[in-house]
């Protein structure tokens, strides 16, 4: 590189110098204000966040809190059974052993049962059960006829008919069963 | 004009030129390294005040051993030139100050 194309290097070099340092004096004051904006929008931003992470963690503890109330509130506590028979008399044993029967579901979730409510259905069916009424043994066929959940409670509706023993005609009037529904009410 | 004449300006120019080069160039500096400019060249033009000083008068090592030269060796007219040296040099220094600090904030006053 001979003398002169190097002078016009170094002129090309201090004339971009003068050239940044022009540039720098137009549009420092412009650049500062803008930096300045920056740094509000960024304090700004970060007291934003703290403010959106503080919000998450009341939230996460709110939500922790109902998850805890929910978990100790959605369990079976309590076992209500109602029992339709035309027999007036002895329902309260019938509801004795239809509680003995449906005991384990006490202490599940209610949202497991209401989600498989075949469970009890299927507990239901085919199901009878022996009283000893006045002294003479009594034979009840138990139908599931409805389901709720009342909070904590598991209320229950069965239907109730007497059949007799082979061979035995008992003079009970029997009754059309309806098909088994069930209905399902959770809060 | 003499040597002692030409020493003072020349003093007084090389303070002025570290202090307005120092801050122009740091300033395009900041910009390139994503800081604001016109701050970074009214802090640099402070910082560079005192090495501006140095500068022009060559180290201050030198400049104290020529007093106690002079003065050991009675010499006092040279030790007052050494003195207008150093003043030459800190009022270019500080005009170099002082016109950063008029182009950025557009007043004298601290």
């Amino acid at each position: 590189m001979n003398g002169s194309r190097l002078r016009l290097l170094v002129s090309f070099i201090l004339g971009i110098l003068c050239g940044a340092v022009w540039m720098t004096l137009l549009y420092g004051q412009t650049l500062d204000g803008l930096y300045l904006e920056r740094d509000a929008i960024y304090y700004a931003n970060n007291q934003k966040l703290k403010e959106i992470q503080l919000l998450q963690q009341e939230l996460n503890k709110y939500a922790e809190q109902d998850a805890h109330r929910r978990e100790t509130s959605s369990k079976i506590q309590k076992i209500a059974v109602e029992v339709e028979s035309s027999e007036k008399f002895g329902q309260e044993l019938i509801k004795e052993k239809v509680e003995e029967i449906v005991e384990p579901f006490r202490g599940k979730s209610v949202e497991w049962v209401s989600n498989n409510p075949d469970v009890l259905d299927t507990l239901f069916k085919e199901r009878t059960i022996r009283l000893s009424e006045q002294n003479r043994p009594v034979e009840l066929k138990i139908e599931l006829k409805y389901l709720a959940f009342i909070d904590n409670t598991l209320k229950i509706w069965v239907k109730a008919r007497e059949i007799s023993e082979k061979g035995v005609t008992v003079g009970r009037k029997r009754f059309a069963i309806p098909l088994v529904s069930l209905y399902y009410y959770t809060r | 004009m003499g040597d002692f004449w030409s020493t003072t300006i020349l003093n007084y120019c090389i303070a002025l030129g570290v202090v307005l080069g120092g801050s122009f160039l740091g300033g395009i500096g900041a910009f390139f390294g994503n800081k604001p400019p016109m701050d970074a060249m009214l802090n640099l033009s402070e910082q560079l005040k005192i090495w501006a000083l140095v500068a022009a008068l060559g180290g201050t090592f030198d400049t104290i051993r020529t007093f106690e030269v002079h003065i050991l060796g009675g010499e006092l007219s040279q030790v007052f030139q050494q003195l207008i040296f150093i003043l030459s040099a800190f009022s270019g220094a500080h005009f170099g100050t002082l016109l950063i600090r008029w182009l950025i904030q557009g007043d004298l006053g601290g």
